[in-house]
């Protein structure tokens, strides 16, 4: 494993009765870098997502974040240790106001100890402190206004900056994003785009997102890994992929170009 | 539709009790467990068919299918006091309730569904259906047990081991008409776009399949199956009671668990598998705790299966 | 016409009749508190709160009667019962889907009744556990001399009416406290979108534990209560009717609303108690059944026309809708 690699997938098969979605499945993500997983549609790459983060039980393989073995491991455990995903249809928690999304992600708050629960005074300063942090994370990404609003009236664009803005409360080391692209207008992808490139600079979080635009992807990512039918076909860097052969039968010759 | 490997297993199993309690019991004891359980499978699996196919089409677990049972008893026994002969009176009874079931889902369900309420408010619906249906009965019919009239006593001899000639008729009936529906699910047009539903509603109303007629069709098997449970194991039984369906219907979701549900095979499978395993149980245990098996045995394949022996549908929020 | 229905208005200004609905709003109220923080909160439904509510009782029950227990120790063993009860039933059926958690909670109750009503040796069967009020009626004594000398006077009931109602605000508080603390946004998440809730790091299994098994507690508070009230235990009590009764409650009261519980039994339980003042020419049986029968059809109808209940925001349910 290279050193410098923080997520590492070994092996990492899943079957669905006769289909092997995920077969034999094995990359690294660098450390500090912003990795892109694409492929054409059922390549895949959403059951593998699923399949790191532990919201599916993989079959065989590893997943070690940081050199320790997280494979098999439920998705609070893995959060906890600082590997943190969006969702492609965004999960922002309509009924709850948007303060609230972003106090829920935090990590550290003994107030949500059955015990303790009931004795305000014990937990009323992390509180306040998760308080200030969010409303400096909501102002970062533009939502600082709606903070009180209910995130049900958020707009789809704004979901997808508040579920970035949420994940950041838990201080993840690597964040893996569904799509973070997908359904979203030029400009509001420029900005969370901006925003991910920030992640990496300013927190040396490390990125590895799942994207069908291959123009962002060529032009944002440091390394690409590219599956098909389950398997990786190819990995590098974008000069190297975009000239890869194996990759261009694997899209059969489609690139998707920016309208 | 079954896994053929997995039947096996389960029938090696089931042999290898029974050898145990065999020795245990002795041979006629077992027997007559045995037949016992057959004869207790029969009308759980009769009931479970129904329940199944309605949470296959609708994803929706039917709180108030017991009552659809008492329903069926009742109504055979009001036609039988008529001094119909026993067969029309149980054809009217099945009837009655499937065009119950249809006029329920044609004024009910379907608004209801319509109007875009909730998983839960659907659960909490039928609940309060059961109690409103299981109270309805006990208001008009009254509370006393009422006879059905059947032959009771007539029982035939199998070396030691006893059956009653009712008993006998109604299972043998009841096993055929599972087979054809199970037939017919699989063979005939109908069947393949209830199974369609099954797997998806939206999916089956883009090739064209009129869901509502097949929803409305799934409810008046439902209920037909469900009258009939509920009218075979009253018949031998002799009487009627307005808990009839409610003192059933837990060991009737137990089958449906066991079987996996949305299997109308796994619904008979498990409606045997629970009678057996009650009826067997009854050479070890106090006969009164029977039903406690049941409930054990619905629990166990909640731990180990959720989705059941057979089942395919994702019980589990995983 | 007036030989048909004849309903005497008389009881609405009889004492005994709003202290006797006081005593069963307020213990199914608690009964239903239990039943809010699970469906209306956490989105788990458990259709098992009157087994809960069986347990403890019973183990109060028994404990005081076979094991010569104190009174006020039973009630308090009695919690740690009915939480092991709500942890024996959930960690195998938690993680399953709602439906199918309704029906394992249903089969735990109905086992619980069944096995209190076979269980004669230690349950006393079908004729019922009794002899455990003693300590009670002694309290209920000092309480009425304390009513008596503030000038309010003795009435029957009307002493564990005080006691039941100064514990039902008590535990709504409390219980609202909890939901509006961090431990409740947790609950709260859970009921919208359980995977969001675990991908923020939150052991969601966990917390569905811990909910049912406050409801439980809540349930054998309520239980204790009934138990001093009918003064003999018996299966009967605990009939499934009692979930039903719950969840009329926290629908009219509205879901998440725990003052909107407060309302909701006090609601249910006058109107219940106001029809067995009115005369129909039936038999006692048929009368029940009525009963019983409006209780469902009101059920089916508020969760139709009126799911937000008497008190709920519709907005809140448009984004909640499922």
């Amino acid at each position: 494993m290279p050193a410098d690699a923080l997520l590492s997938v070994r092996n990492v098969s899943k079957r669905f009765g006769a289909i092997a979605a995920v077969d034999d499945v094995t990359f690294d993500v660098a450390e500090g870098s912003i990795t892109a997983l694409i492929g054409p549609n059922g390549a895949g790459k959403s059951t593998l997502f699923n399949v790191v983060t532990g919201f599916v039980r993989g079959d065989r393989g590893d997943v070690l974040l940081d050199g320790e073995s997280v494979f098999r491991r439920p998705p609070h455990a893995l959060a906890r240790r600082g590997l943190v995903r969006t969702f492609q249809l965004t999960k922002a928690l309509s009924v709850m106001s948007v303060l609230d999304n972003m106090l829920l992600a935090n990590p550290r708050n003994r107030g949500e100890r059955l015990g303790l629960a009931a004795l305000r005074p014990l937990w009323r300063d992390e509180e306040r402190r998760a308080r200030v942090r969010a409303r400096e994370l909501l102002q970062v990404f533009g939502l600082a206004a709606k903070a009180n609003d209910y995130a049900g009236t958020l707009s789809g664009g704004q979901r997808k900056l508040l579920e970035l803005a949420r994940a950041l409360m838990l201080e993840p080391r690597v964040v893996l994003l569904d799509e973070p692209l997908a359904g979203v207008n030029r400009t509001l992808g420029r900005s969370l785009l901006d925003h991910i490139e920030g992640l990496r600079a300013e927190r040396r979080t490390t990125i590895l997102f799942v994207e069908h635009d291959l123009d962002v992807v060529m032009r944002h990512s440091d390394a690409i890994v590219v599956m098909a039918q389950g398997r990786v076909v190819a990995s590098g860097t974008p000069a190297e992929v975009r000239r890869d052969e194996r990759v261009i039968s694997a899209y059969l010759g489609t690139v998707t170009t920016d309208e | 539709m079954i896994a053929r490997r997995r039947l096996l297993a389960i029938l090696a199993a089931l042999a290898a009790v029974a050898v145990v309690l065999a020795i245990t019991d002795g041979l006629v004891e077992l027997a007559q467990a045995t037949v016992n359980g057959v004869i207790a499978g029969n009308y759980y699996a009769l009931g479970a068919v129904g329940l199944t196919l309605i949470f296959g089409v609708l994803r929706l677990v039917n709180f108030a299918h017991g009552e659809f049972l008492t329903l069926g008893a009742y109504v055979m026994v009001l036609f039988s006091s008529f001094d119909l002969p026993l067969v029309l009176a149980v054809v009217l009874g099945v009837v009655a309730v499937a065009v119950f079931s249809v006029g329920l889902e044609l004024a009910v369900w379907k608004p209801v569904r319509r109007r875009g309420v909730g998983e839960l408010q659907l659960l909490l619906f039928a609940l309060g259906l059961a109690f409103f249906m299981r109270n309805a009965i006990a208001f008009v019919a009254g509370p006393e047990d009422r006879q059905t009239g059947a032959d009771v006593t007539t029982a035939w001899h199998l070396g030691e081991v006893i059956v009653g000639r009712t008993e006998l008729i109604v299972t043998v009936l009841g096993i055929i008409v599972i087979v054809l529906i199970a037939v017919a699910l699989k063979a005939t047009s109908l069947g393949k776009q209830a199974r369609a539903l099954s797997d998806s509603i939206q999916l089956a109303e883009t090739t064209g399949i009129d869901t509502d007629r097949i929803v409305a069709i799934t409810w008046a098997v439902s209920g037909g199956l469900a009258g009939l449970a509920g009218i075979f194991y009253a018949l031998p039984a002799g009487t009627v009671t307005p808990n009839l369906g409610y003192s059933l219907i837990l060991s009737i979701f137990a089958a449906v668990v066991v079987g996996g549900i949305g299997n109308a095979y796994g619904a008979l499978a498990g409606g045997m598998l629970i009678g057996l395993t009650q009826e067997w149980a009854t050479l070890v245990i106090e006969p009164s705790v029977k039903v406690a098996v049941g409930f054990a045995m619905l629990i166990l394949v909640l731990l180990v299966r959720p989705e059941g022996l057979f089942g395919a549908a994702r019980t589990v929020d995983r | 016409m007036t030989g048909l229905l004849a309903v005497s208005l008389h009881f609405l200004v009889n004492g005994d009749f709003w202290i006797n609905v006081g005593v069963l709003a307020t213990t199914y109220g608690i009964f239903a508190l239990g039943i809010q923080l699970n469906v209306g909160t956490t989105g788990i439904v458990n259709f098992g709160q009157a087994g809960f509510m069986a347990v403890g009782s019973y183990a109060m029950g028994i404990l005081v009667v076979r094991y010569e227990v104190s009174f006020w120790w039973a009630m308090l063993l009695g919690i740690p019962v009915a939480i092991a009860a709500a942890l024996l039933v959930g960690l195998p059926s938690l993680r399953l889907r709602y439906d199918y958690f309704a029906i394992s909670t249903l089969a735990f109750s109905e086992i619980v009744r069944y096995l209190a009503d076979n269980w004669d040796g230690l349950t006393g069967g079908n004729l019922g556990l009794f002899g455990y009020t003693d300590t009670w009626t002694d309290a209920s004594a000092r309480i009425d001399a304390w009513l008596e000398k503030i000038g309010i006077g003795q009435r029957f009931l009307l002493p564990l009416l005080v006691v039941n109602l100064a514990l039902l605000l008590l535990l709504t508080a409390l219980v609202a406290l909890l939901v509006r603390s961090p431990w409740g946004r947790v609950l709260n998440a859970i009921r919208e979108d359980e995977d969001a809730a675990r991908a923020l790091g939150k052991n969601t299994f966990a917390y569905k534990l811990q909910s049912l098994s406050v409801a439980a507690a809540l349930a054998a508070i309520g239980g204790y209560m009934l138990a001093i009230n009918i003064s003999i235990l018996s299966p009967q009590n605990f009939d499934p009717i009692l979930t039903a009764y719950g969840f009329v409650i926290v629908i009219l009261g509205g879901l998440g609303s725990y003052l909107g519980v407060i309302v909701g039994s006090f609601f249910l339980i006058f109107m219940l108690e106001a029809t067995r003042y009115v005369e129909l020419p039936l038999s006692d049986a048929r009368v029940a059944a009525v009963r019983f029968m409006i209780v469902g059809a009101v059920l089916m109808a508020l969760v139709v026309f009126r799911p937000q209940g008497l008190f709920g925001k519709s907005e809140e349910l448009a984004l909640r809708a499922r």
